[in-house]
């Protein structure tokens, strides 16, 4: 299912790609008259992105973050994620809301052909989850857990064709698990390496 | 009205559990009534110095309380009890006295030392069930990686006459088996798998009869105890396949067995909640939390 999912999400990044390059194309070009020597054609920066966590699919889950540019090296967004899991005899089910901040350090990266400061290039992100786990036995519900998860990481955001972009990123957080009803005590550990790959487009 | 008021009163406990989860990272943890007592460096079998030493955390009250033996990983030479400190902890504050123990690595602790060394273990809490106040009917133990071939292995074979120990605590008679069996990532068929020939001194062409009697699968038979089999389907090093095998033997022989596959989940490495890898032991992530402590409170119960 999430393999179809992504399959969708690609066809809709496609669209959305196609129709902020058309948007471009009707816009005047903002360096036309400063730069006309250069043969090389210049967008302008897009304020926003829309990716899918490739180790999400692995995991057979889904996970979809949006970016917003809110300033010109701030930019922030929701995610929201789900994960099917188990399957043998117990089965999984994983549902995930997340906020990511993300403070671009350069603005720019080798690829990409941006008039002035992206959404591309390094950065450092802090972020929070709340996800809910719920696992059922035979259609019987054997429990559930929240997790709230804090993190910290560095990532590098490539723009590899037109306005398609892969964004790796490695760092650690905190994840505190409890259980509504109080059946299980709360429980914390420290998550030490933290490894995403984001895929999407910028738009 | 009713199921307005069910889910207020929801949302209550799950803000109170929101608090509670916050503070358990202060010292106001025991103000959410979660606090638990420890008794460190408790040795099992003096012989044997720090190698045979486990730390007990209990619920605070008199029990008797369900017990959990928790064992720790680390291909049979390495690891130590503190890997399984915070989770023992955790489930002390959730009703049950954990003993997270010590037993001897290789070289020293070759097959069948460290299988004795647990089963020693197993019965020393029970021998001072009274101390610790804990239910000498209601031990379970609990594994991984390695852990987990040590709990199979006592779960499945406490009887087999090498594995009887000859410490104090066993006082030369048999050591039951544990009453539940959560085994995370074990290794339960040695044969045609190339991970242990140290810890089973020489590969399995040179001691067949060796990786046959410390493999779990080759003891299963009626009347073991219950098994939570916890296995990522991409663990490189055990794969689950050996889980769903000692499973499906076990039901055949009609016991209580099951297995939680961990969907994306390796040996070390595991899915979090933003759907990223981070190093995480398969049996504590939230998923397999919710189903081992379904299981245990199934299995041994929680409350008296």
């Amino acid at each position: 299912m999430s393999w179809r999912l992504a399959v969708v999400g690609a066809a809709l990044s496609l669209l959305v790609a196609r129709h902020a390059e058309a948007a471009d194309d009707d816009a005047p070009a903002v360096h036309a008259a400063s730069a006309p020597a250069s043969p090389i054609p210049v967008a302008r920066p897009p304020r926003n992105a829309l990716s899918l966590q490739l180790m999400s699919i692995v995991n057979s889950g889904v996970n979809v973050q949006y970016d917003r540019l809110l300033a010109p090296n701030f930019s922030f967004g929701p995610s929201l994620g789900f994960r099917r899991s188990g399957g043998a005899d117990i089965d999984v089910l994983e549902s995930n809301f997340g906020i990511e901040s993300r403070h671009w350090l350069i603005g720019r990266e080798p690829f990409s052909r941006f008039d002035g400061r992206a959404m591309v290039g390094p950065y450092v992100s802090a972020r929070i989850d709340f996800g809910i786990t719920r696992d059922t036995q035979n259609g019987h519900v054997l429990g559930t857990q929240m997790s709230v998860a804090e993190g910290v990481a560095l990532g590098m955001r490539f723009v590899i064709v037109r306005r398609f972009e892969v964004t790796p990123s490695a760092g650690l957080g905190l994840r505190t698990d409890f259980d509504p009803r109080g059946r299980l005590a709360p429980f914390w550990r420290g998550e030490l390496g933290r490894f995403a790959v984001y895929a999407g487009v910028m738009f | 009205m009713l199921a307005l008021v069910i889910w207020r009163a929801l949302r209550v406990r799950a803000a109170l559990a929101l608090v509670c989860a916050t503070a358990s990272l202060t010292p106001l943890a025991s103000a959410c009534g979660d606090s638990y007592v420890e008794h460190a460096k408790v040795s099992y079998d003096p012989r044997f110095g720090d190698s045979t030493i486990m730390d007990i955390y209990g619920p605070t009250g008199d029990g008797p309380f369900p017990a959990v033996l928790m064992i720790h990983g680390g291909s049979w030479s390495g690891g130590d009890r503190t890997e399984y400190s915070d989770p023992a902890k955790r489930l002390a504050r959730s009703g049950y006295v954990t003993a997270s123990i010590e037993y001897r690595l290789t070289p020293a602790g070759k097959y069948p030392v460290d299988v004795q060394d647990c089963l020693c273990a197993l019965a020393f809490l029970r021998l001072h069930a009274d101390e610790y106040h804990v239910d000498p009917a209601r031990v379970a133990a609990w594994g991984y990686s390695a852990g987990g071939h040590l709990v199979s292995i006592i779960g499945a074979a406490a009887d087999e006459p090498t594995h009887a120990p000859d410490c104090p605590a066993a006082g030369g008679r048999p050591v039951a088996p544990p009453a539940a069996v959560v085994a995370g990532a074990a290794p339960e068929d040695f044969r045609g798998w190339d991970w242990a020939s140290d810890y089973l001194g020489g590969h399995e062409s040179d001691r067949p009869e060796i990786y046959v009697r410390a493999s779990p699968i080759t003891h299963v038979r009626p009347g073991m105890p219950p098994f939570l089999f916890i296995n990522g389907d991409a663990d490189l090093i055990v794969p689950p396949d050996m889980a769903r095998r000692m499973r499906d033997a076990m039901v055949a022989s009609g016991n209580d067995a099951s297995v939680l596959v961990i969907t994306g989940g390796g040996h070390l490495i595991n899915t979090n909640k933003s759907g990223a890898w981070d190093v995480e032991l398969a049996d504590l992530t939230p998923e397999a939390w919710v189903a081992a402590i379904a299981f245990l409170d199934r299995t041994v119960g929680r409350r008296p």
